[in-house]
C-alpha cells in the first residue's frame, strides 16, 4: 500500500523485536511475519534490478541468513523490518556486482570488477560440487536430524532449548545430534 | 570460514589430503563442529531458496495476484469515500444561516415579508407570494420560476425566485439564485437595483467576498440606490 504510517509501524516493530528475542515459539512467529515481508521485498528488488528467479532466490536466501546471524549476535535493536530492508538493499547491490560483473565505488560510480574479486570468491564460498555434496547429505538423512543440525549449528540453539521444544531430555538430543553428525560425515565422504 | 573445510567440500583435495583431513575431523571436535556449521548454513540457505521459488511460482503464475487484504483495503477506502461524500453533500445542502439575513428585507407586493397581504388577490403570482409569506421558500421559488415564461412577469418572478432561493439558506440553492439576478441585470429595468443588491448578498453568502465587495462598493457609491446606507454598513462591518 505504498508507504505506511510510521506511527502504526512503530508498534508493530516493537512487538516484532520483542518476539524475535523471545522463546522459540515467539521467534518462529516473528520469523513467519518477517519472511512474508522479505519474500515480497526481494521479489520487488529483484524485478527492479533485473534479476532472474534464481538470482532473486539467492538474494532471499542470503538475506535471511544474514538476518539470522545478526539476530544471534543481538545486532537487531530497533526496527526488524527496516533492518531486513537494509540487508536486502546491500545484498542486492553485492549480487549486482557479482552477476553483472560490476563493482560500485559508490552509488554514482560503477566500474568493471577485478580478477581479485573472483579469486576471493573461490576461497570464501562453496562451489557447485560443495553445494551438491551438502544438499545430497542433508536430503538423505532423517528429517529430524536435519532440523537438529539447523537448530543447533545454524540457529545456535542450545541442547536444552532444543530439548524443551521437542519435549525430550538434553541427553537424548545430544545423542541424536551425534548420530546426525555421523550420518552427514558419512554422506559427505 | 576454514579454508581446509571448503577445499574438502569443494573437492579440491587430493585423495591423500582428503584421508588426512578426514582423520583430523575424527579427532578434532571443533573442526567437526565448524564443518557442521558450514553444512547447516548452506543447507538452510538452499531451503530458503526453495521457499522463495515456491512463493514466486504461487504468486506470479497468473500475473501478480492482488492479495485479498489489499482488495479489502481498497473496498474500505471506497466505502469511506462514498460515506464522506454523502456527509459532505448533506452538510453543504443543510440549511444553515444567512450571515446577511438582517439585510434581506425587501417589499412584497402590498407589504413586507413579515407583514400581511392586502392586495395579493390581484397579483397574478399570488400563490407564490402566499408560499413566500408562509416561509415555504423552496415551494415559493418553484412557483415563481413557473411564471418566468410569461414575458410580463419574467423580471419580477426571477427576482422573487432568487430571493426565495436565498431564504432556503442552502448553498446549492444560493448558487442557483445567482444567474437569476444576473439575468435581471442583463437588461435595464426597475428591478436592477434590487437584483444587484441580492446578487451582492448571494456572492457574500457563497464566500465570493471579492465579487461581493465590489458590488457593495458600487451600491454604496450610488446615493440614489435604495440600499446605499446598508451597503456602507456592510462594508464597514463585514469587510
Amino acid at each position: 500500500m505504498g508507504k505506511r504510517f510510521y506511527i502504526f509501524d512503530r508498534g508493530k516493530e516493537q512487538k516484532l523485536l520483542k518476539l524475535l528475542y523471545g522463546n522459540e515459539r515467539e521467534r518462529n512467529e516473528a520469523f513467519s511475519i518477517l519472511r512474508k515481508d522479505a519474500l515480497k521485498y526481494c521479489f520487488i528488488r529483484g524485478k527492479k534490478l533485473g534479476f532472474n528467479s534464481d538470482e532473486t532466490s539467492e538474494l532471499y536466501g542470503e538475506t535471511m541468513l544474514a538476518f539470522c546471524e545478526s539476530l544471534q549476535k543481538q545486532g537487531i535493536d530497533a526496527s526488524p523490518t527496516g533492518y531486513l530492508k537494509t540487508i536486502i538493499k546491500n545484498k542486492s547491490v553485492d549480487k549486482l556486482k557479482k552477476t553483472k560483473g560490476l563493482i560500485f565505488i559508490n552509488t554514482e560510480q560503477i566500474e568493471l570488477s577485478t580478477v581479485e574479486d573472483e579469486k576471493r570468491k573461490d576461497l570464501m564460498e562453496l562451489n557447485e560440487t560443495g553445494i551438491k555434496k551438502v544438499l545430497h547429505a542433508m536430503e538423505n538423512i532423517n528429517p529430524l536430524y536435519k532440523t537438529l543440525i539447523h537448530s543447533h549449528y545454524f540457529l545456535k540453539m542450545s541442547l536444552a532449548e532444543i530439548a524443551m521444544g521437542q519435549n525430550a531430555s538434553p541427553e537424548v538430543i545430544k545423542t541424536q545430534l551425534a548420530r546426525a553428525r555421523e550420518a552427514i560425515r558419512k554422506l559427505i565422504k | 570460514m576454514n579454508k581446509d573445510i571448503l577445499k574438502y567440500l569443494n573437492g579440491q583435495m587430493s585423495p591423500d589430503e582428503r584421508e588426512a583431513f578426514s582423520q583430523r575431523l575424527d579427532s578434532d571436535e571443533s573442526l567437526s563442529d565448524e564443518l557442521m556449521r558450514i553444512v547447516a548454513r548452506e543447507s538452510y540457505k538452499q531451503d530458503l531458496k526453495k521457499e522463495y521459488r515456491t512463493w514466486e511460482s504461487e504468486n506470479t503464475q497468473t500475473g501478480q495476484k492482488i492479495p485479498l487484504r489489499k482488495i479489502a483495503q481498497i473496498a474500505a477506502g471506497l466505502v469511506l469515500l462514498v460515506g464522506l461524500s454523502v456527509v459532505l453533500i448533506h452538510y453543504l445542502n443543510k440549511p444553515s444561516h444567512l450571515i446577511l439575513a438582517e439585510y434581506m428585507d425587501y417589499p412584497l407586493p402590498g407589504n413586507h415579508r413579515s407583514g400581511t397581504a392586502t392586495d395579493t388577490e390581484q397579483n397574478p403570482m399570488s400563490d407564490a407570494f402566499d408560499a413566500f409569506r408562509e416561509a415555504h421558500f423552496e415551494k415559493a421559488a418553484q412557483l415563481f420560476e413557473g411564471y418566468c415564461t410569461n414575458p410580463a412577469l419574467t423580471t419580477e418572478s426571477n427576482l422573487y425566485a432568487g430571493i426565495s432561493l436565498l431564504w432556503t439558506k442552502k448553498r446549492t440553492n444560493i448558487e442557483e439564485a445567482v444567474p437569476l439576478f444576473q439575468s435581471i441585470l442583463a437588461t435595464a429595468n426597475d428591478r436592477n437595483d434590487a437584483a444587484e443588491w441580492f446578487l451582492a448578498i448571494a456572492r457574500y453568502e457563497l464566500k465570493e467576498k471579492e465579487e461581493a465587495k465590489s458590488l457593495f462598493q458600487e451600491i454604496a457609491a450610488n446615493p440614489n440606490h435604495f440600499k446605499c446606507q446598508q451597503a456602507k454598513a456592510i462594508l464597514e462591518v463585514h469587510f
